[in-house]
């Protein structure tokens, strides 16, 4: 059954909590389903979160100089908030304090940044790949994550999911088909 | 008709030369929506890492390689998109799969009577050519019943059964059988292997099972 948005800010903040990044991980598992099942941008940002969060968790670099025990503790109050906006159904500022979280921790990654793409556009382009590969189009996985669909496409080819699923239209049957076409 | 998803893949595996030497040798014509010119050209020309790939397509559209071509019926690509979108159903809640620019694509084709379709995206292409196996693929990864609205899946097969689909792989495999890769001499078999692979990573969906059967049939001595 699905979680409601106020039991999935529930579980963040407990996993959060006991730096449970497997929970974190399972938690990311719904909302990415679940997104992929009906959009709604409160649960694609619970995506987000868990993603980032399951990152910031498995990562010690974060928690050099008590940077990331500061953020983890903001998170954990607004999480809170996110859990009462949820209950009394303001879900428009449920968003906004979701954004709050998310910007808090890019701005904790920016400060100490390894990569050209920062941690948030990781976790969209995981996410939407994740989409692409239950079988939402390339297109709509990438509108609903916000990513470019140029990024997606390439990330997919990066990854196993065109072998999980067998075309019964093989490279021979197209090229057959082609070249009639082309005689 | 080509859909960005294979001139994503064609351009970062730069290939688009494919596209200049099949159209000197054939009458034919390389067809896209506007839609699929904002995704491929104007966007991505604002992005550093990808503004080569949309230098590379815009030329190819100068040189009228590639022909930009707009729908005069709008609402057929919204009416293509909200019957794809509603074939799968999940818990009561109809599965959104396609999207505007996916949808564009075939209903320009079918409006100019284009039977040929470019396309490396998976999910469109399996929508119009084996749903049963994009169902179950669903309910698979979803962990969910997926059920068929007969109608709209009629309706919607209806109205592709003549399209016919095309991925970057086949394209750079038919330029080969032209002599694209005579230039290579002795290396030209294991040239065409590599650029298979190389169109694969760069997202065209094509298993390694598949490139590797073809090339064991076609491609290795």
């Amino acid at each position: 059954m699905a979680l409601t948005l106020a039991e999935t800010a529930v579980l963040i903040g407990s996993a959060l909590r006991n730096h449970d990044v497997r929970a974190m991980r399972k938690i990311n598992n719904r909302c990415v389903e679940e997104t992929a099942l009906r959009f709604q941008q409160p649960t694609y940002n619970y995506a987000l979160i868990t993603y980032v969060l399951a990152k910031i968790l498995s990562k010690p670099r974060y928690f050099r100089q008590g940077r990331g025990k500061e953020l983890l503790s903001a998170v954990d109050k607004l999480l809170r908030s996110c859990e009462g906006l949820a209950k009394t159904a303001e879900y428009g500022a449920l968003v906004v304090c979701q954004g709050k979280i998310l910007s808090s921790m890019e701005k904790l990654d920016d400060e100490d940044r390894r990569f050209v793409k920062g941690i948030l556009q990781k976790a969209k382009l995981k996410i939407a790949s994740t989409l692409y590969a239950q079988g939402i189009s390339l297109g709509n996985a990438s509108e609903i994550a916000g990513t470019d669909k140029r990024e997606l496409l390439l990330y997919a080819g990066q990854t196993m999911m065109f072998d999980r699923l067998h075309e019964r239209k093989g490279m021979e049957q197209r090229m057959k088909e082609l070249r009639e076409i082309f005689s | 008709m080509c859909d960005s998803s294979s001139l994503i893949s064609l351009t970062d595996s730069c290939f688009v030369h494919v596209i200049y030497f099949l159209k000197k040798k054939y009458s034919g014509r390389f067809i896209i929506p506007p839609s699929v010119e904002k995704e491929c050209v104007e966007q991505p020309m604002n992005i550093r890492s990808y503004a080569l790939h949309a230098i590379r397509l815009k030329r190819a559209i100068a040189e009228n390689m590639i022909d930009v071509v707009e729908a005069k019926a709008q609402p057929a690509a919204e009416e293509i998109r909200f019957i794809a979108n509603n074939i799968f159903h999940a818990e009561g809640t109809p599965l959104r799969l396609l999207h505007a620019g996916e949808a564009d694509v075939i209903s320009l084709a079918l409006e100019l009577g284009v039977d040929n379709i470019l396309m490396d995206e998976r999910t469109t292409r399996m929508l119009v050519e084996d749903p049963e196996s994009l169902r179950q693929h669903l309910e698979r990864e979803l962990g969910k019943q997926i059920g068929i609205n007969e109608g709209s899946l009629s309706a919607f097969s209806r109205a592709t059964k003549r399209l016919r689909f095309f991925r970057s792989t086949e394209l750079v495999l038919l330029a080969y059988e032209k002599g694209y890769f005579a230039d290579y001499k002795e290396l030209e078999r294991e040239a065409v292997e590599a650029s298979l692979y190389k169109l694969k990573y760069s997202g065209c969906a094509v298993g390694f099972e598949e490139i590797g059967e073809y090339s064991r049939n076609h491609l290795r001595e």
